[in-house]
């Protein structure tokens, strides 16, 4: 699999962890943009997110109102080269306060941003979006339809 | 009589896979237009272009053609003021020698001019009838419909109100949509007879076609026809196609005919096309994959070669529009084989053959 990640809005060197299922593919300060190639099981799977080691200190308030806190935002998230788009929403943030956020993308609080989604990616993806539109009846044939064709001609080019 | 069923599944297989045969650059023969190159091998693109794989009208990208083509030398031409003169002279007894049509008293066409691609004969014709309404059957080329609409012209379907003075019409024969003689097309010509109006005869799959085209064109209503080269050679964007009249036209196209300063190089390709190929090649080539290409899917055969009926595959699981290009393009049931027999090689080491 892989997987590419897009950040923005990084402010004051925020550290994060970044796993697929309980494997950790980076751990540090957050960078704006990482690429990871991995190999994960067919099935389910989960992208986790942990925004770690924020303290107090990092979170500066003026008068009542926050003027520099350190965090992150998730823009863009592609797996094996699909771009989720607005999948990405079926995400939730977990601070580690308790607090759940469904659909959330900034990591403000320390916690962890999870997304379940399946590998190969491209079939949840079109069963995502088919539940949710309701607009791709055929989604899970054509699906088998390119499969199949893809996996014919790589097998003629090998020849 | 014999029904169709449309093998829905076998179709659509055959169209992801030459779509994913595009994108990955596996065909035998490439496509001739961008939009039939896959922008990538990623589901969206190639599920884009599967949907349009049946679609166009375009010839057949026969091999034997297109090495001939590749092999000539075409900048001559423009060296050679003759050589417009030259096809228009030769292509009348060209596109006549064919058993599979009968064109009665096609010899009152006296006038033969060079058309870049039929479009060119029918702007000329939409301009010099602006005044008029235009007519055409439901199901013929989409490109009038759109025209009409964009430059705000007077049409109507032919179906949707009857034939006044005042109209003019134009009708593909064979038609367009089904490749066989349009069924209202006798009474069109006497309806046109006998209202005075001016019917264009667009024989745009001619060459392809058998036995569908039997026509006497000494009516009165029929004052000019056209011809297409890239319905029946792999020649889309050279333009060339052919207006004959019977009488001398006075528009922008025949003064570039008369001005000789129409497309040399085209033209040229065209003589030199027409010095090697019967107007039947195809039919003569490709009547038995037709044959077995409509058996095999469940489409009924065409009485033009590179065409078979039958199911919309397109609109299967679609809520949005299924038109290609325009929203008057309605041929989704017509099936263009040409990539069936163009990518034989191929579909034979799939197995798909």
């Amino acid at each position: 699999m892989k997987l590419q990640l897009a950040f923005d809005r990084i402010v004051d060197d925020p550290q994060c962890k970044i796993l697929i299922n309980q494997h950790t593919l980076y751990e540090g300060v957050t960078q704006s943009e990482y690429t990871f190639n991995l190999a994960v099981p067919v099935g389910s799977c989960r992208l986790t997110i942990v925004h770690c080691d924020k303290k107090p200190e990092h979170t500066i308030v003026e008068n009542g109102i926050i003027v520099r806190d350190r965090s992150f935002e998730l823009v863009k998230c592609m797996i094996d080269g699909y771009d989720l788009q607005e999948l990405i929403w079926l995400s939730r943030f977990v601070a580690d306060h308790g607090e759940v956020y469904n659909s959330c993308l900034f990591f403000g609080p320390n916690g962890e941003f999870q997304l379940d989604f399946e590998n190969p990616v491209l079939r949840w993806i079109l069963r995502s979006r088919h539940e949710r539109d309701n607009n791709d009846p055929q989604w899970e044939q054509d699906f088998e339809y390119y499969q199949q064709a893809c996996k014919l001609l790589q097998l003629t080019s090998n020849k | 009589m014999q029904t169709f069923t449309t093998d829905i599944q076998q179709v659509r297989q055959l169209a992801w896979t030459l779509a994913t045969a595009s994108a990955t650059d596996q065909l035998d023969v490439p496509g001739e237009y961008v939009w039939a190159f896959p922008a990538d091998d990623r589901f969206d693109a190639i599920r884009a272009r599967s949907r349009s794989i049946f679609s166009s009208g375009n010839s057949i990208k026969d091999p034997e053609v297109i090495e001939y083509i590749q092999g000539l030398h075409l900048a001559k031409h423009l060296l050679n003021p003759w050589i417009v003169e030259q096809f228009e002279s030769e292509f009348p007894t060209w596109i006549a020698n064919s058993k599979n049509y009968c064109l009665q008293n096609f010899d009152l066409f006296k006038y033969t001019g060079f058309s870049a691609g039929t479009q060119e004969s029918f702007i000329n014709f939409y301009l010099f009838n602006a005044d008029r309404r235009f007519r055409v059957f439901r199901g013929d080329y989409w490109w009038h419909m759109d025209i009409w609409s964009r430059i705000r012209a007077n049409w109507a379907y032919i179906e949707d109100d009857e034939l006044r003075p005042g109209d003019i019409c134009i009708c593909s024969y064979p038609f367009a949509l089904t490749g066989d003689k349009h069924q209202n097309f006798d009474w069109l010509v006497d309806q046109c007879n006998h209202l005075g109006i001016e019917l264009l005869v667009d024989f745009i799959y001619l060459p392809n076609s058998m036995n569908a085209v039997n026509i006497d064109l000494s009516a009165e209503c029929i004052q000019q026809i056209t011809f297409s080269f890239s319905k029946t050679f792999p020649v889309q964007c050279a333009k060339i196609a052919v207006r004959m009249c019977k009488t001398k036209p006075q528009d922008p196209m025949q003064m570039s005919n008369d001005e000789n300063i129409c497309n040399r190089l085209s033209a040229g390709l065209a003589w030199d096309i027409i010095q090697q190929f019967p107007p039947d090649f195809n039919v003569k080539k490709y009547r038995d994959q037709q044959l077995y290409w409509c058996n095999k899917l469940k489409l009924q055969p065409t009485k033009v070669v590179h065409f078979g009926l039958g199911t919309d595959y397109t609109s299967y699981g679609r809520t949005d529009s299924v038109a290609w290009c325009s929203p008057f393009n309605q041929q989704q049931n017509r099936y263009n084989l040409g990539m069936l027999y163009e990518n034989q090689n191929l579909l034979k080491n799939l197995h798909l053959y």
